[in-house]
């Protein structure tokens, strides 16, 4: 098998498992269970897990993860398309179960519809050239379309891993600073009220940036936005006007504005354009880039 | 700041995203993101993905896909004409690129020879700014292609081969940089053609405007248009003509009959209107393939044009018609030979060498 199969495999199980906890999700039961099915059948999952999903709704929602440790040279995209139509089917398969919800009760009263898919590619210096390779394949997978409750799949890949590790690395900086009082924001959408949680959810995960807050020791509320996307200035005339429509700009609040992408050329000349632009007090810092799992996951 | 950077509201990217009728593009833009929604229809996962955080370089995307889905790749032309037998449209062409002598929102290519031809392509990428309820979509940098040949010594031929009627006119005004007394341009033009003449010019269309390859079956749908028709006027009474009357006017043509002598062509022409937009169906001869390809005047002034709105091939043994997508070269191929028959015929209705 191409997969790492028992000890390897297990112990990536943890390491994504670390990392999913530090965004608060909160894991069900023990990591490689098989749960009862609605027809009598198992299903095996790597892990449970359950989230406060807080754009829009407050619903606790229960999530599936899949953690994947393969070799670049070892995948094929028909292994992809396996899994995401195997954990398509064990989402239906579950969520109607009488004996998974006497197993853990909390499932009977929370929707059962997501799932993750954790795949790290440990030779990481291949993956590099590789992602181009793996995004066509996600890009060009084929979902069948079933009269069937419709269920969400998430991959995140070492790229996605890596961004969330870096973030919560900042975020531990940052609340060292402030006594741990940094909430991530959610706007109101579609006339839902807009809320604060120390929970990321997987939306989040899967944006270009972050809303975030926290209030100073001075009483003042400080606003944080966490940016994964390009360095030029039509970059930033967008995530600017991002922050005006989602309201978040204000000139009474200091603005920290963490960038991910790393372009010393281009960014040293619009800096100065970039702090003019933010009319707000504001303050730009970079978030560390990691190139293989930093210790916090493998410990 | 350059409308083009607004963040769209969550309920224009949605209504963007829906509009979009390529699902295959949808799909692929949250796949590649590590996104997989299962069984859905478009317009839950135009929801799920507007849901997102997305960055300018996401939105670039959205917004171009957006502006190819809502377009269809029209082919009209124009000829330049000098009494310069040493005139060279090429040369000239270079000038205007290499002095940058092109508008302040236009970009424009070099020149490349199309290989085992006498034919030079070009393109040109412009804003056209324009009305409209979604604010995100204003200001398009929209980008068309176009083709030069010299056809008699002075004369030159350039076909348009974009996605809106104000695409042709964009290169005309960067040639008015170089026209001097000597040269004119020539266009396939609707005020040129009287109510009559406009009536020959299309019934001759559904005979003579595409190759022999291909015989005409039906008039699909005509527009036609009351009110004098000269370049500012656009509010002109449009009417499209209903399937009982298209029916005779088919037969007409099928028949060889005179069109105008047709009774609803006769009212119409009576009551002052005369024939804006047709468009044909064909079928090829020898392979199941069938084509509707629309003809119209369009834009200010109104230029001629020519779009394939229907590529079908007829499959299974129930014989069905399933629409195919056709690929852009032989699309061009096919436009560019009816154009260029079109514009036979129109300089010959009227009497123009």
């Amino acid at each position: 098998m191409a997969e790492d199969q028992g000890v390897n495999g297990d112990i990536w199980n943890d390491q994504a498992t670390n990392l999913l906890t530090k965004f608060q999700w909160v894991t069900l039961g023990d990591s490689n269970i098989d749960l009862p099915n609605e027809d009598n059948s198992k299903s095996g999952v790597d892990r449970l897990f359950t989230f406060t999903e807080c754009l829009r709704t407050s619903f606790t929602e229960g999530v599936i993860v899949e953690a994947k440790r393969y070799k670049t040279d070892s995948f094929s995209s028909s292994a992809l398309q396996t899994w995401i139509k195997t954990l398509d089917k064990k989402l239906n398969n579950l969520r109607s179960s009488s004996d998974l919800h006497e197993k853990f009760p909390i499932l009977a009263d929370i929707p059962l519809r997501t799932g993750v898919i954790v795949i790290w590619f440990h030779n990481v210096h291949d993956y590099h050239t590789y992602k181009a390779t793996f995004k066509t394949y996600m890009a060009n997978m084929k979902l069948g379309r079933k009269s069937q409750a419709s269920n969400k799949i998430y991959v995140l890949e070492n790229d996605a891993i890596l961004r969330l590790a870096s973030l919560y690395m900042s975020l531990k900086e940052l609340n060292s600073q402030i006594n741990d009082k940094f909430r991530f924001y959610y706007p109101s959408v579609d006339l839902y009220p807009a809320k604060r949680s120390t929970t990321l959810n997987i939306n989040y995960m899967m944006s270009k940036f972050i809303l975030g807050d926290f209030v100073d020791n001075g009483g003042i509320e400080n606003r944080v936005v966490f940016y994964f996307g390009a360095l030029g200035i039509e970059d930033f005339q967008r995530l600017r006007h991002a922050l005006v429509y989602y309201s978040y700009a204000d000139s009474d609040k200091p603005l920290l504005i963490y960038t991910y992408t790393r372009d010393d050329e281009e960014f040293r000349k619009v800096k100065m354009e970039v702090v003019r632009l933010f009319k707000e007090q504001v303050e730009l810092r970079e978030m560390e880039l990691f190139i293989d799992l930093p210790t916090f996951m493998r410990s | 700041m350059a409308k083009a950077n607004i963040y769209p509201t969550k309920y224009e990217l949605t209504e963007v995203l829906s509009s979009i009728t390529n699902r295959g593009f949808l799909n692929s833009f949250a796949q590649q993101k590590g996104i997989f929604i299962t069984h859905v229809d478009t317009n839950t996962l135009a929801q799920e993905i507007s849901n997102l955080f997305l960055d300018n370089e996401d939105l670039e995307t959205i917004r171009k896909e957006a502006y190819q889905s809502k377009s269809n790749h029209a082919l009209s032309g124009f000829v330049v004409n000098s009494n310069d037998k040493s005139f060279n449209l090429k040369t000239n062409y270079q000038w205007i690129f290499d002095q940058g002598k092109q508008k302040l929102n236009q970009k424009i290519s070099q020149l490349v020879k199309i290989k085992d031809k006498d034919i030079y392509k070009g393109s040109i990428e412009y804003v056209k700014k324009t009305a409209g309820k979604i604010e995100f979509l204003q200001d398009e940098v929209t980008q068309f292609d176009f083709y030069i040949e010299e056809v008699n010594p002075g004369i030159w031929q350039v076909e348009v081969d974009g996605s809106r009627s104000t695409d042709s006119k964009e290169l005309r005004e960067l040639f008015g940089e170089i026209l001097t007394r000597e040269t004119e341009i020539l266009t396939v033009e609707q005020s040129l053609l009287n109510t009559e003449s406009s009536i020959l010019f299309f019934d001759r269309l559904a005979n003579e405007g595409m190759s022999n390859e291909w015989n005409f079956k039906t008039v699909k749908h005509l527009t036609i248009k009351r009110g004098n028709i000269d370049d500012a006027d656009e509010n002109g009474e449009t009417e499209v003509v209903n399937s009982d009357d298209l029916i005779g006017i088919t037969q007409a043509i099928l028949q060889g009959e005179n069109l105008r002598e047709n009774l609803f062509v006769k009212q119409s022409v009576n009551s002052g209107y005369r024939f804006n937009a047709m468009t044909y169906e064909f079928a090829h001869k020898k392979e199941p393939y069938f084509l509707e390809l629309k003809a119209e005047f369009k834009g200010r002034p109104k230029v001629f044009e020519v779009t394939i709105v229907n590529y079908q091939e007829v499959v299974g043994t129930t014989l069905t018609r399933e629409k195919i997508s056709i690929p852009d070269g032989h699309s061009r191929l096919i436009r560019s030979s009816f154009w260029n028959k079109s514009k036979t015929i129109f300089d010959e209705i009227i009497k123009r060498k």
